[in-house]
């Protein structure tokens, strides 16, 4: 029955976004719905990933059909990893939105769309067929639009329309790269994939690179690698805070996880793929952190850090070429990072929330001052805000350090030589929000408080919590490092890794 | 016919990058819905073309492959209810601004 694991975190968010929808005239009740099934989805993603470390992939077949013919949940460790860190950022957000969410919006079915937006992303990682990734992509793109527009003004309106047009050509084309995999491989499940069009890459190379082209411009555009990633800075500055922080945590790193399974276990190498990757590595972290610095709004600075730090992971998958031992450590690297860059990331938009709660503004010109007044916050700031620096002792550093390790091995100078610059240049816009958020005078320094001190505090306890997070991984990266490092063994093609489901055979 | 086949997409492709480079927002809108219906010709076209043979059980080599056609029912569906949320959104930004309430001065 242990392989049932696989199924349920999706399972228990379907059931809950059902009675979410059900519970329709009470968002008492939708709320209690939603944070006891995040806590379940918690529970589970949690129990998944032990499994699977201890015991190796895990396998569900719908229905009991193998997995050419039928449609498998499959649990490897990579995916096992994710699950657990949306569940972490689940029910994270899950109880900042009890404070932060204005409560027209949760009338307006903020609550559903929370769970089936989770429940996408979660689906996503749990599959090893690529038409399924695009079910769930479309799943949790769907409850994006409608948390984007939630709230229904102009801006907001304005931008999910951006959002949702560029959303809909990357699916396209992700339709279509799927559709080209499934002529040339005549199958759609990875692994088989990857058999496949290793031996067509052989005899036709062009063929394969185009294919695995097309599906790196759909990733690209979900991920927000330069030059695709215009849409970002320009919509997700506009809704809540929760909605900005949900998206940063997870929306740009499902394309991230895409692009890595794609290019790690499905198709086969290419230099020529690797030297456009390293490019558009170069070129994003660099485009991500020159456009922060020239913000002046909060969550527009940070949305362009997200770019920027997008680049660091697009280099971490160029760099999964060479020996098999160089190519395990820097899957491994772009692991460590995702993770430690989604609880950062997420830490930052949480406290802007919270800033933007206590002053009513995000004007940098118009705050100052925050750390006198809130030192706490100031403090979460300050772990979170050098974590995504990548200063040591933090979790930032580690992952920089393995990415540049990686870069090195494989003699990429160039990358690491941007790597650092940009990591320096973080560190300035970091500054930047230091100084004029934390330091100085405000113009008008007294808190105008949109909500009362008890929504505060539970906003404050979420981030507190990924914080806290980010502490336990900057000293103990190891634990995560030797995990991503298993991860690695799975997801690289050629060793097959034998499969343990429970029970009969 | 396979040839007609691979125009016909081109042309639904070329007409659908046309509408996304319009100015108005509805005009997007038709976009999606040519490019999703592009997109879905491809990947059926992706399953080879056949006129006349069963699914699975054809009576000779060339049987038809369900898989693409499966493929295409399901993202029809996605696309439908995509369309119907845009068009619900163009919808509301098309509406005219709302008046503001107070206008002390003028």
């Amino acid at each position: 029955m242990t392989d049932l694991l696989v199924a349920l975190p999706t399972a228990v968010l379907v059931v809950a976004a059902a009675a979410c929808l059900g519970a329709k005239r009470s968002v008492r009740a939708q709320r209690a719905i939603v944070l006891v099934a995040m806590t379940c989805f918690s529970g589970l993603a949690v129990s998944l990933l032990v499994v699977v470390a201890r015991r190796g992939p895990l396998v569900l077949a719908i229905g009991a059909w193998p997995a050419p013919i039928g449609v498998e949940f499959h649990a490897d460790l990579t995916a096992a990893i994710m699950t657990a860190i949306t569940a972490i950022i689940g029910v994270t957000i899950a109880i900042y939105a009890l404070g932060d969410v204005p409560a027209e919006d949760q009338e307006r079915g903020f609550w559903p769309m929370l769970v089936l937006l989770v429940m996408g992303v979660a689906g996503a990682f749990l599959t090893a067929d690529l038409f399924n990734l695009f079910v769930w992509f479309e799943l949790f793109l769907i409850a994006s639009f409608v948390l984007l527009a939630l709230g229904t003004r102009r801006s907001q309106l304005r931008a999910t329309h951006v959002y949702l047009i560029l959303s809909l050509i990357s699916s396209t084309l992700f339709l279509i790269g799927i559709g080209l995999v499934y002529a040339v491989a005549r199958t759609l499940d990875m692994s088989q994939a990857s058999e496949r069009l290793a031996e067509l890459s052989a005899v036709q190379p062009g063929t394969v690179l185009a294919i695995h082209a097309l599906l790196m411009v759909a990733f690209g555009i979900k991920a927000a690698v330069f030059p695709l990633m215009f849409w970002l800075p320009a919509s997700y500055h506009t809704p809540t805070p929760a909605v900005s922080a949900l998206f940063a945590a997870l929306l740009t790193k499902v394309g991230v996880y895409a692009m890595l399974r794609v290019s790690a276990g499905v198709f086969p190498a290419d230099l020529a793929m690797h030297h456009a990757l390293a490019g558009v590595a170069i070129a994003t972290m660099f485009v991500g952190v020159l456009g922060a610095l020239a913000q002046k709004h909060m969550r527009r600075l940070l949305a362009f850090h997200i770019v920027s730090q997008i680049g660091y992971m697009v280099a971490g998958i160029a760099l999964i070429e060479g020996t098999p031992e160089a190519r395990r450590f820097a899957i491994a690297a772009t692991i460590f990072f995702v993770i430690h860059n989604i609880l950062a990331k997420t830490t930052l938009f949480l406290v802007a929330g919270i800033v933007r709660h206590l002053r009513g503004t995000e004007e940098l010109a118009r705050l100052g001052g925050v750390a006198r007044s809130h030192p706490f916050l100031a403090a979460l700031f300050l772990v979170a805000a050098l974590a995504l620096a990548g200063m040591p002792p933090f979790s930032g550093f580690w992952g920089k350090l393995a990415i540049i390790a990686a870069g090195l091995e494989s003699g990429r100078i160039l990358l690491v030589a941007a790597a650092t610059v940009v990591s320096l240049l973080t560190l300035t816009s970091m500054l930047k929000l230091w100084l004029s958020v934390f330091l100085g005078r405000a113009a008008d320094p007294a808190d105008v408080r949109m909500t009362s001190p008890r929504t505060v505090t539970v906003m404050y306890g979420a981030t507190a919590g990924l914080a806290a997070l980010i502490l336990v991984l900057s000293f103990a990266p190891n634990v995560l490092f030797e995990l991503a490092l298993g991860a690695a063994d799975q997801l690289l093609p050629g060793e097959p890794v034998p499969t343990w489901s429970g029970g009969a055979p | 016919m396979s040839v007609g086949y691979a125009v016909m997409v081109g042309v639904l492709f070329a007409l659908a990058v046309y509408l996304f480079l319009l100015r108005d927002r509805l005009d997007h809108v038709f976009g999606i819905i040519t490019l999703t219906h592009a997109a879905n010709l491809l990947v059926f076209g992706a399953g080879r073309l056949h006129r006349g043979e069963a699914p699975i059980l054809g009576r000779g080599h060339p049987l038809s492959d369900p898989l693409p056609q499966s493929l295409v029912l399901t993202a029809i569906v996605i696309g439908f209810g995509v369309t119907a949320f845009a068009i619900a959104l163009v919808g509301r930004i098309r509406e005219p601004e709302p008046p503001l309430e107070e206008e002390p001065d003028d």
